[in-house]
Formats: structure tokens, sequence, C-alpha cells
């Protein structure tokens, strides 16, 4: 690729994104391929190959939707594109098949949000149904009856009756979707059904009392273009997703008018501390001394949590774009892609990006001509999770042991190599292209007063759909877990939310009405943290819980200061005492006191937030301890049946560790 | 004369020979003729000193061979990375990838071309788990134990890998065909339980289905990348 | 216009009393002078805070969090509350979990009653285990001889590491792991020995607890005093006398020379010998080797120290390509041991197969001295049999009854016993330099040196440097204390060697631990500079008590000489005084 000039973004942004109407996205990122995907992408084309098709088999990054992997999106002339989930090799070859050959739907794989569509524009040419209530599935049965009403109407052969898989509404009965408009019915029942072939599908009237009319609540920035793009192509990202125009935007401002604008859009780090991205840049703008750095933290270490891994293993670019930005606006020439080294697959992206970019004369010196020099270079993290704390961090990238430093002095006063330093985390950064692009007052226009613009949650554990989702904050807990995820897993009840990570804390149901924002989770005794959402249901014990994240913390803690080192352990004999039914009254006692001294005296983040867990399911599920004390080990070991887990009644082999 | 014979000759096991392969046996061979003979017959000794002279030259060859390979590798890795800033962290992943692991020599070697003290380089292996000091397994089969494989029975999947392996997290089976490990996060929560076996990571993963890892592993090229 | 610049200084409340500090001061520091103690256990003078322990917590009114006074700086307008109800319960919480993960064995610690653990434990009146204790089992590490690691009782406050890699630039010790199993291990996980470690000692001096303690040898002491086959002679140190008395609640730099005398005397040991009367026979033969080669060209330049066996074994190790530089003159400790079972053994008629030679030293480096090569066996037996420490011989006098402090004044004994103010300061860095001056001035004119003094070499910086006018050749001298100021005075060396240039020095003093012996690693705990210099201030006073100043002077050193040894550097003394150096590996493994 000839390297590009200010003049060539110019003209990419006012040249409308190519349309294409034929093509087969198979969506790679690890999650995919963990679930078959690559087997999947050959398949396809071997099969668009056989068919002898000219349709494209393209690669994409991860709409999000983890659950459905292998998850494809199909075009073909004629139909609005469509998702197809639980893709295997094997169903590859029905797809091309039925979609691309003859325009038709199989059964068991769509996957069709909600639009909130509520006009029939367009003669409709399929119906999907999925009966997403609880008990005895009447989806073949409402299959069966269109299909008969159909053909009563002779109609049968124009218009094809799909059972889908996912249609973005759950628990409201048999719900269809009326494509290519996308309105949906819900809580049919046999009498709508002719109703809805007479005067919708015939008539092309929307039948109001049927009518789902919200829409879906996700507002997708960070996730633009992820599962849209191919990952590995930067002329896909330029064409087809405004790529670098954030840059051309900021290059156009000062570095003081490009900080403004982030000011102006409130956006707050998205790493878990919620520090006002402006206000980082500012400081470390104004040290005197040079050269600057900045890094992008793609050390996502929090169990449960993987929208930084899915944004650079799906749109890589954005992430560099916003690191070139921030680095444009701080003054800085050298960033830093930190990035776990259990993520290779984003890590062979970044670099695949970061050389493409190169090419293109993005990166290097005097970029487009605007006197900016910028350049990146990925370096890897090795398996620690305090790393993601920001002194622990610089410490790993100059070569040594990832133990925290005390701060002041901040990373923005002395840094990297004792230069002043930005570190920005992979969501924070993703997000600064849109902001320059559009606006900052338009990101502001998402969000609730004090937490503006949108948040990736990566919402897994005991949940129907788990996946990454993305809302305007004040979303509420339970719309992001019942609308969007479609509620607990075997439609148990639910009991809590646990957000934040091994740094946060459980939010039991009845506060799951709250809107998310920083403070608010802060007030019910969590965090935001980096995204994590952990569904609990019933049969999970909160000790047993509370016991894990710890135990996380614990060997996570780099061991340096006392507090955090011998604190966490100590509470985690603690907890696996009581655990197993062999705890004390007083033991409670103690865990408070270690607690405090832990939130107190650790020098860092993971040690003053460790005790989270402990403290938020203390303060909802006391009485879950209290009956492993008063119950002992017999009722230790029914909890553990119950959560039909391997025997956690074990002692916590202190293997290394002599109990003494 | 061949001493095998004269040891049988002597009264010594005739027809095993292990003693040419193995210490042990070579001296309870050599105590056994000594406790029919009273002494070491001659032929006896200057046979076994012939053999071990050889194979002390085979071990000094493959040594001398084995730190040129560990020079070449280490400056290679330093090479790439000279001038960079903080490289040892990414200079031991390149080491961790092609060995498997961090051997001492290597470590020595890097402390010499890199101008590091051992003490930093352990220092560093030792603070993060990525980096090991042992050798791995033929097969790595790693178990993640993030919170959403936890929920949904990543301890049921360890307890079967025990079951079917008798070893548990960070251990080697003992003829070293397995390495059973535990991470806390892969990222793929979306189908947990995740496990990953030799690089290939496999979603949703049942108890049941840990035999069938197990005996494709097996099955596969002996060559396996760790 | 006033000559002294004042620094920056910042405004705050501690407690709530106004303190004024320069920019950039702790608040530890701070509120010392506000009088205020803040309790810490990872914190020491000479050495960066690492903020490990998490004691020193202090709130700043309006902060969100705690702070650690030992790593902020006070900052202008801060309102410091250093011990108010919360922060001295997190401190208890967070003692009480630093004990739980350190063994109760107080009553069979080398540091009992000397632990700054224990201590912070009885002010913070803590009486119950009161969370469960969990200890890691961890063989000690007993492999130098000189120095035991006691795994189990690091806090992991991470001092030592500091010495060794930063102050010592040895780089023997390290933390390996993290978390609950961050331990502190010699580099690469092998047996001390092995390490890089010279045995200097800095870190047993400086760990606040017992988890680094010297090799106590009193026991092998107590049977050869008892042991009526044996004969015991002892000799002590020159920095021993200023130091030995902070044991007993003098004050640093105490001179208890004659107290010593008697106090060994009444120990039973048969012959008590002053280590300062070989130290004048070091400086004997130290200065005509000087004089060979500074004079007649007769070996190369700079020449180097050697009485100091950590730098030995440091220079062995990392800088062997100065080898030929190193004076072969042995240390006086062993000087005094190969005298006393030749020397004296004939005169005074006894057996030397029966002499058992006990030295008093500052320094665990000694212990490993003893057996370093073959040459520590010139008498045909061990020279000096065993090495005690400071520490060592104050527990050994107040087991033994006595009443050091009461005690009348003694003397030593003749032949090995009298000492001149050279050999007394060689217990201090820059010492040896001044007294080989001394002697190699008088070697070089013959003539009487009329100021003795060479103010130059003296002070506390890491390296000094000096151009010395001796009968009016200039001589260019370097001194360096703590090993981690080494290296820069020998790159310069080398610098020089490939240019081809003249060495930038002719004479390098080299001692192993800041401050020199005064500062050794066996000496009595709670060394800071500012104790240091209390107790060089104690040598230099010694040395302007002495009649005689100059080593060649002293008459025993010139009858030692005259009836048994010939010439210095003659063929007896370098049978028995001199040594031979090799290149060693830096890892055994």
């Amino acid at each position: 690729m000839k390297p590009l000039t200010l003049d060539d973004l110019a003209a990419l942004a006012s040249r409308p994104a190519p349309v294409t109407t034929d093509f087969v996205r198979v969506q790679l990122d690890t999650g995919g391929i963990a679930a078959g995907a690559e087997e999947t992408f050959a398949a396809f084309r071997s099969a668009v190959a056989a068919a002898a098709l000219s349709t494209p088999v393209l690669r994409v990054g991860s709409h999000g939707r983890s659950w459905a992997d292998p998850v494809v999106e199909v075009a073909a002339a004629g139909l609005p594109p469509v998702l197809y989930g639980g893709v295997k090799a094997d169903v590859a070859p029905q797809i091309v098949a039925a979609h691309l050959q003859s325009g038709r739907l199989i059964d068991d794989h769509v996957i069709a949000p909600a639009s909130g569509a509520a006009e029939l524009a367009a003669p409709v040419t399929h119906l999907l149904v999925l009966d997403t209530g609880v008990g005895e599935a009447k989806t073949k049965f409402f299959q069966f009856s269109f299909v008969e009403e159909l053909k009563r109407r002779g109609l049968a052969d124009q218009i094809q009756v799909a059972r889908a898989l996912d249609l973005g509404v759950y628990d409201e009965g048999v719900v269809v979707t009326l494509l290519p408009a996308g309105v949906t019915y819900t809580n049919v029942l046999a009498p709508d059904v002719a109703r809805i072939v007479e005067q919708s599908v015939q008539g092309r009237q929307v039948l109001d009392d049927l009518l789902w009319k919200r829409t879906d609540p996700q507002v997708r920035i960070v996730l633009r273009n992820c599962g849209s793009i191919d990952p590995e192509s930067l002329p896909d990202y330029l064409e087809r997703a405004h790529g670098y125009q954030g840059l051309r935007a900021a290059l156009a401002r000062t570095p003081e008018q490009v900080i403004e604008e982030l000011k102006v859009s409130g956006l707050r780090g998205r790493g878990g501390a919620g520090f006002p991205t402006w206000l980082k840049w500012t400081n470390t703008r104004i040290q005197k001394s040079e050269p600057r750095c900045v890094i992008c933290n793609g050390d996502e270490g929090d169990p449960g949590a993987f929208m930084d891994r899915s944004v650079l293993e799906s749109d890589p670019h954005s992430v560099l774009e916003g690191l070139m930005i921030a680095g444009y606006a701080i003054g800085a020439a050298h960033g830093y892609f930190y990035i776990r080294a259990e993520y290779p697959k984003a890590v062979e992206r970044v670099e695949r990006a970061l050389a493409q970019a190169r090419e293109a004369g993005l990166l290097g010196r005097n970029i487009l001509g605007t006197g900016f020099s910028f350049d990146a270079k990925i370096r890897l993290g090795a398996g620690a999770f305090v790393c993601g704390e920001e002194t622990a961090l610089i410490a790993s990238i100059e070569g040594k042991r990832g133990s925290p430093s005390p701060r002041p002095p901040y990373p923005s006063v002395r840094g990297l190599w004792g230069r002043p330093t930005a570190i920005n985390n992979v969501e924070t950064l993703a997000n600064v292209p849109a902001i320059l692009l559009r606006g900052g007052a338009w990101y502001a226009g998402y969000g609730t007063e004090t937490t503006k613009g949108t948040k990736v949650f990566a919402v897994t554990g005991k949940v129907k759909n788990a996946q990454l989702v993305e809302v305007p904050m004040g979303t509420t807990l339970r719309s992001i877990v019942f609308d969007v995820c479609g509620g607990v897993l075997e439609d148990k009840d639910i009991k809590a939310v646990q957000t934040g990570g091994p740094s946060g804390g459980v939010i039991p149901d009845k506060h799951l009405d709250t809107p998310v924002a920083y403070e608010t989770l802060q007030q019910l005794g969590s965090i935001m943290g980096s995204g994590g959402m952990i569904v609990m249901d019933t049969t999970d014990s909160m000790v047993d819980v509370a016991k894990f994240f710890l135990k996380f913390c614990v060997d996570e803690s780099c061991g340096k200061c006392a507090p955090c080192r011998i604190g966490g352990f100590q509470m985690l004999q603690i907890l696996d005492r009581i655990s197993r039914g062999r705890g004390a009254a007083e033991d409670i006692a103690a865990l408070r006191r270690i607690c405090q001294a832990m939130q107190k005296a650790s020098l860092c983040g993971l040690g003053q937030t460790a005790p989270n867990p402990v403290l938020s399911t203390l303060r909802y599920f006391d009485e879950e301890y209290k009956a492993y004390i008063e119950g002992g080990p017999s009722y230790a070991r029914k909890m553990a049946r119950a959560a039909g887990g391997a025997e956690p009644a074990r002692a916590l082999a202190p293997a290394t560790t002599e109990g003494a | 004369m061949n001493p095998s014979a004269h040891a049988s000759g002597a009264g010594a096991d005739p027809a095993n020979e292990s003693w040419r392969n193995d210490e042990g046996a070579l001296l309870t061979m050599l105590e056994e003729v000594e406790r029919k003979h009273g002494y070491i017959p001659q032929q006896v000794g200057d046979e076994v000193s012939r053999l071990l002279e050889l194979k002390l030259e085979r071990i000094k060859r493959a040594q001398a061979k084995l730190e040129t390979g560990i020079r070449r590798d280490v400056q290679r890795h330093v090479a790439r990375w000279s001038g960079e800033e903080g490289n040892l962290i990414m200079i031991l992943h390149a080491i961790q990838n092609q060995y498997g692991y961090v051997p001492r020599e290597v470590a020595m070697e890097l402390s010499r071309e890199l101008g590091v003290r051992l003490a930093r380089i352990y220092e560093v292996i030792t603070f993060y788990h990525y980096f090991k000091l042992q050798p791995p397994g033929k097969h790595n089969v790693t178990v993640c134990n993030g919170t959403a494989c936890y929920l949904k029975g990543a301890a049921g999947l360890l307890a079967e890998l025990r079951t079917q392996l008798g070893v548990g997290e960070g251990q080697t089976t003992p003829d070293r065909e397995f390495h059973v490990d535990v991470v806390r996060c892969i990222g793929c929560c979306g189908m947990s339980p995740a496990v990953v076996c030799d690089g290939k990571t496999h979603g949703r993963v049942k108890p049941a289905d840990i035999a069938g890892f197990l005996a494709a592993a097996r099955a596969a090229s002996p060559e396996a990348k760790p | 216009m006033s000559a002294v610049a004042t620094l920056p200084t910042v405004k705050a409340t501690i407690n709530g009393l106004v303190v004024e500090v320069p920019v950039g001061t702790s608040i530890l520091d701070a509120a010392r002078r506000a009088a205020v103690k803040i309790p810490t256990l990872c914190k020491h003078k000479d050495l960066l805070p690492t903020a490990a322990c998490g004691l020193c917590v202090v709130r700043n009114k309006g902060g969100p969090r705690l702070l650690r006074a030992c790593c902020t700086p006070l900052e202008a307008g801060m309102e410091i509350a250093t011990h108010d109800n919360e922060i001295v319960e997190v401190r208890r919480s967070t003692l009480e979990l630093i004990l739980s993960n350190h063994p109760a064995e107080c009553l069979t610690c080398g540091r009992n009653g000397e632990c700054e653990l224990q201590s912070i434990a009885a002010d913070f009146n803590i009486r119950t285990d009161g969370i469960k204790r969990h200890v890691k089992e961890q063989p000690a590490d007993r492999s130098t001889g000189s120095i035991i690691l006691e795994f189990e009782k690091c806090i992991k406050c991470g001092r030592c590491l500091q010495v060794c890699q930063e102050m010592q630039d040895v780089w023997a010790l390290s933390f390996l792991e993290r978390g609950i199993n961050t331990r502190m291990a010699p580099a690469g996980d092998i047996a001390l020995a092995e390490s890089p470690c010279v045995k200097c000692g800095q870190c047993s001096a400086h760990c606040p607890t017992g988890a680094i303690v010297e090799n106590d040898e009193t026991a092998a002491v107590w049977a050869a005093l008892h042991d009526r086959d044996k004969v015991c002679v002892v000799q002590i140190a020159p920095s021993v006398r200023v130091t030995v008395g902070e044991a007993f609640g003098l004050p640093p730099g105490t001179n208890l020379t004659k107290k010593l005398y008697s106090a060994l005397r009444r120990l039973g040991f048969h012959a008590v010998f002053d280590t300062n009367f070989s130290a004048d026979v070091t400086i004997v033969e130290e200065a005509t080797e000087f004089v060979q080669r500074f004079v007649h060209q007769r070996g190369p330049l700079p020449l180097i120290t050697s009485c100091c066996p950590a730098w030995t074994d440091f220079m062995e190790k990392k800088h062997w390509d100065f080898i030929d530089n190193f004076s072969t003159a042995k240390s006086p400790q062993q000087m005094l041991g190969v005298l006393a079972k030749t020397y004296y053994a004939q005169q005074a008629g006894i057996d030397p197969a029966k002499l058992v030679v006990v030295s008093i030293m500052p320094c665990t480096a000694k212990k490993y001295e003893l057996s370093r090569t073959e040459e520590m066996f010139a008498s045909g037996f061990k020279d000096v049999d065993i090495c005690l420490t400071t520490r060592e011989l104050a527990r050994m006098l107040k087991q033994s009854g006595i009443d050091f402090l009461a005690l009348d004044d003694g003397a030593a004994d003749s032949i090995l016993g009298e000492y001149s103010g050279a050999g007394t300061i060689f217990g201090t860095t820059g010492g040896v330099m001044e007294a080989a001056l001394r002697t190699a001035h008088h070697y070089a004119t013959g003539q009487k040196l009329g100021q003795v003094e060479f103010a130059a070499v003296r002070g506390l910086d890491g390296v000094r440097t000096a151009v010395i006018d001796v009968g009016g050749a200039k001589v260019r001298v370097a001194v360096a204390h703590g090993l981690g100021h080494v290296s820069a005075v020998l790159e310069q060396v080398r610098q020089a060697r490939r240019e081809g240039k003249e060495p930038p020095y002719h004479f390098i003093e080299v001692m192993a631990c800041p401050g020199g012996c005064i500062g050794g690693g066996g000496q009595p705990y709670g060394v800071d500079n500012e104790r240091r210099r209390q107790r060089i201030a104690g040598l230099y006073q010694d040395d302007r008590d002495q009649a005689v100043r100059c080593s060649h002077e002293n008459p025993e050193v010139v009858r030692l000489y005259r009836d048994f040894l010939g010439q210095p550097n003659g063929t007896k003394a370098h049978e028995l005084l001199h040594t031979r150096y090799t290149a060693r590996p830096l890892y055994k493994r």
C-alpha cells in the first residue's frame, strides 16, 4: 500500500462506504475460533467453490455474541444480511445451499434482534418464529401453524417460515419477526396466526396489539466496527469504517483543542477507576520533561472480562488510532501496546495493524505531512494480573518484576523510564476516534450526569446469552441481564450480579434496577471495573464466590507489601474454613479487621480493593456466612452438592503453606 | 576378551548386559565380580573404563554442542531486541516459546549476553507465571479458571484431568506426556468452561470430553508444540 | 550574599504541630523533626523506602486513603495525623498480619532482644496471636559458614536486597516468586555459597529480624577455652574497640580497648593480642610493596589494598583483571594468626598444635577468610581457628557474668600486642590508605613525617580521591567504600589501560562496607551514617592518643622483623605474610 496523504484521507471521508449485498462474514476471534470458526470458514470456502458461486467468504471480528459462536453473517441479494449462530462446519454447506442459492433461511440458527420497526414497507419474505416462554417450547408447532396458514392462502411458496435461534426478545411467549422489515410480534397465540398472515403478511398492516415496540438498549460506539470489518485489513477500516478520520480531525486541531473535545465528551477511563481522560492527558502534557510516552493498557486481567480482547481482535486499527490521537494530544512520539501474552490473536492482529499503518505512512515521521511523528510497539504481559496497575505495568515494560510503586509520583509526572506517561485502557482509546469524528457533545449525549457515553460489559456466568453488551451509561443492570442477555440460564432466579471483577462486589437482586454509573456502583459497594458482569443464580454460594475472587487476588498479589500479601492469604484461610463448615463466629470479625488493614494500608489498588468481594457479600449476604458457620460441615457439603460443583469443600490445599 | 563373558565365567549374570547403559547396574556388576573374585580383573576394569571414557567423550561433545547452540540462540534473541529498552521480558518470551521453559543454562547465558544479573532474571521469571523453569510436558492442557468458567464447572474439569492423568494444577505426568495448568482467564467467557489443549481452545467443555482431548493429543504428532 | 544556599522548604502540620522542612522531605523524616515517631519495619536510614511493611501509614486531612509516610514527601499545607484511632488500629492489624506469617521463635532466635519486629510488637502490646499463624516451612541456608539465611523469619521488607544489589553491587540476594510465596533467596535459587555472595554481611546488619544472622561460633570458642589441652589466644580488630560498647548501652565511638583486654583475659584467654599490631605489620609489607612498585617500577600500578576479604572475594569473582594490582600482603587477622602460631609459639615455648587463635572481628567475611586459600595455613596449622563478630563477643561477655563496663583497664600481651595510631585507623574507610602513606612516605624519603594526618582521604563520601605529595612525587590515590562504589573507580583504570595511558591512580583502598570496618556486617545493630561518623571519630581519637603514629615505628614490629622475619617483603615474610589470588566463577552452579 502506498503511503497515504491527507488528501487521500479527506477523499475517503466524503466517499460513501461501498454497499455489498453478497458476502459471507465469518467472525474469527478467539472465542469464535474456540467454537470452531476456523473450520466453519474453511467449510464455507469449499462449499461456495463447490457451488461455483462468486460470493466472497470474509473474515471479520466478533460482534460480541459469544454464546452463539461461531457466528456468521450472510448476505444475498433480496434479503437483508442475516446473522447465523452456532454455525459449526457442517452447517456451512446448508447455508450455502439454502441461503445463497435459493434465498431460504435455515432453521434454528438465525439471530435477528428486534429492531423496533413499526412499518411493513416491503413485502414480507420470511417469518421467523421462536418461543421465548418458559416451559415446553412451542416453536415447531407455531412454525407448522404458519406454514399451514400460508399454504391455505397459497403463499407457502413465496414466504418461508423459519425457526430462529434468537430474536432479541426474551420471556415474551411466542415471538414472530417479519422480514425484511423486522417487525416483531410477541406473545403470539394460536388464534393470532391467521390474523398475522392475513393482515400483516398479505395486508402489510402492523398489528399494534402484538407489536414489540421496545428497542434494543444497546448503542455501539466502542464496538462500532466489531464484527463488520476485517480486522486484518487496513483498506476495510479506511473505506468501510471511517478509519483514521478521527485522527485527521485531531491533526487539524491543536493538541489543546483535542483535549478540550475530550473534556466536552466527559469520557472517563474505562479500565476501572474512571479518571477523566482529558485530565490525565492534560497532566501528562503539562510536564516539561520530554520525551513523553503513551501506553495502551491491554492487560485485561479481570476473570470474566473479554471486551478488550474482543476489540483488539476485531478492530485493532481503531485502538491504534485512539493511541495516536492520545500521542498527539499529550505530545508523545512513542506509544506502547501492553497486551497479555494469553491473547495471542490480539497480539497478532495489533502487530499486523502496526505494520500496515507504518506502510501506509500513518505511523512514523511526519505523519501525513502534518509534522506529527509517532510510532508504537507491542510489549507482552507474562501472566501477572497486577500489571494492570499503572506503576506495575510500567515496571513490567521496563523489564522488571511487576510490583507497583508508591504514587505520587504519578505516571503522568514520572512514568515509563521516568518520562511523563499517559496510560489508557483499550476501551477508552477505542472511544477516542469516534469522539473526535462526531464531537464531544455527541458522545456526552449518552449516559448520565456524571458518567457519559457508553460502556461495554462482558456479561457471563449463569446468563442465557453470555456476550459483550454495549449500552449507554445509566442503563439498569436488570435491563442488561434480562432485556439484552435473555435472563438467567435455565430460568432460575437471579441472586446477584457481580461487577468489577476481583476488585468489585456483588449487587443483589433488590438493587438490580440501579442505573449503571461509576458512582452508583460504588455506593452499592462494588465498582464499574473494566466491565465484567457475572450473573449468579440462587444456587451459587456467596461465600464460595467471595472465596473465588479472593483466591484470585491472593494468587495475583505481587507480594511486595505486607497488608496485601499476608492479609489476602489469611482471609482466604478464614473463608476456606467457613466454606468447609468449620468457621467460628469470631471469624467474621477477624475478616472485617483484615479487610480494613488491607483497604487502608495496601500500597496499590489490588490490595486496597481485594477485600471488596468479601465486604460486599458480607453486606448483602451475611446470613449465608452465618449459615455456614452454624450449619457446620454437613451444611457445607449440602451447599456444594446443590451447586453441582466439584467438591469445593476440599481443603484449600495450602500446598505452599503449612497449615498450622 | 569380552568382560561380560568373563563376568559370566566368574558367575555374574551372563545375559544381563544392562550395565552397559545403566550406571547403577554397572556398579552392581562390579560389586558382584569383586565379591566372586575378591578383586576386579584387569580386563573387566579396562573394558569398563573404556566404556566410561567413551561415554564421557560423548557427554562432553553433546554438552559443547548444546552450549554453542544455546549461545547462538541467545545471541539471536538478544540481537533481535538489542537497543530496545526493557527488552528482558520480550527476550524471555522468545526463549520460553523456543524451549517451552527457561532452562538454567539459557538464563545464565542470557545474563552474560545481556549484561543483566542472574538475580534480576530469576526475579522476573519467577514473578510472571507465563515463564516456567521446568520443562513442560509434551502436551499441555490448560484449564481456564476465569469467573465464568469457574461458575460453570472448571473445577469438575480439573477433577476429571486428575482422574485421567493423576496430576493436578501445575503438575506434569511422570512420563512428561501431559502438563496440566490453570490460567486466570483466556477471555472466552462466552464459551465457558474452556480448555486449551496444545494451543487449541475448546469451549463448553464437559468432563466427559476430556478423555477425547487427551486421546487426540496422544494421537497427534509427538512433536506437538508446547 | 549568604554562602549557604537555602533550600526551598514546605510548611505543613503534623499532629497540629507546624513543621517546615526542605522540599522532598518524607513525612516520616519530617515527623522525626517534630519529635513524632512513626513506626516502620522496612525503611532504613541507609536505604530508599521500599514501602513494604505498611506500618507507617498516616492520614492527610481530607485525603481518601492513608499515605505511607516513608515514601510520601510532605507537601505544603498538608495536615498530617499520625496516630488517630483508625491509623493505630490499621497498624496493629497489619502488625498482627506480619506476626502471623513469622515463626514464634523469639526465645531461640539470633536476634532475641535486638529485633525490630519484636520491639514493635512489644510497643504495640501484642498479647495474643490474633490471627492464626501460617509459616511456610523452609530450611535455612547455612552454606557459607559466615551468614545464615533463616528464610522463615523473613518479613520481605526488601532491605537486604537493596543492600546486596544497590549498595554492594553483589546481587547475591533477590526476591523470587510472588504473593504469599514471595521469598528472599540467593540469586538463581541456589545455595548462598554458590552465589556471588561475598559474605560482607551488610544484609545481616540491615535485616530488621533474625532472617539473616551471622553464623554464631561462640560455642566453639567456649569449648576451646574449656579444653585443658588447648592454649587459647585472642586478637581484637581495630574497629571492635569503638563499637562493642554499643551492645552495652554506651554511645558509638566509645573506646573500650583496655576493658576488652581485661574482659578477654577474664574469659580465659591465655594471651590477648591486638590486631592493630598486625595491621602495623600489614602496613610495613604493603608500604614496601607500594614503594617497590611506585618508586622502583617493580609491579603494576595502581596498587590495591586487599585486607578486606569481602572485597578480595568480590574482585576474584567480578574484577579479576585486577589480580596483579592487588597487594599480596595478607590481612591483619591472618598475619596475627600465622605470627601467633610461629613467632609467638616459638618465643613462648608453646606447641603450635595446641594453640587456638580466636579473632574478634567486625565482619562476617572474616569467618570465610580463615580458610580462603592454602596460604591461610602458612603456619602449618589453621592460622586463625575461630572468628567471632563483635555481636558474638558481646553475647559471650554477657553470658560470662563479666560486668564488662565495671572492669579495670588491662593491657595487651607482648609480643603481638603493641600498636601504633596507624594500626588503629585500619578500622575506618581511608584508614589503610592513610596508614600506608605514613609509612610509604618514610620508606620513599627516609624522612619522618611531620603532619601524619591526611584529611583528604577521610570522610564518608563513597569515593574520595586525592593527590598526595610523597617527597616531591605526586601520588594519586582513591578510596572507595561500599562495594557499589568500586566499579566506577576500576572502570577509570580500565579506560586508561585500554587507551594505553598512565593509570589515573597509583594506590586504591577499598573496603566492602560503607564506612569501612566500623560499619562491618558483624557490628552491633542500628548502623547509619551518624553512627558511622561517631565510630570513626572514636578511632581517630585513638590514633591521636598514641605516642607512635606510624606502623614502622611500632617497637614490637621493629623487633618482629629484627628477631624473626628479616626484611619486609623478604623470603620469610613472603612465606608467612603474603597470599595469592585466583579468578573464581561468579556462580558455582
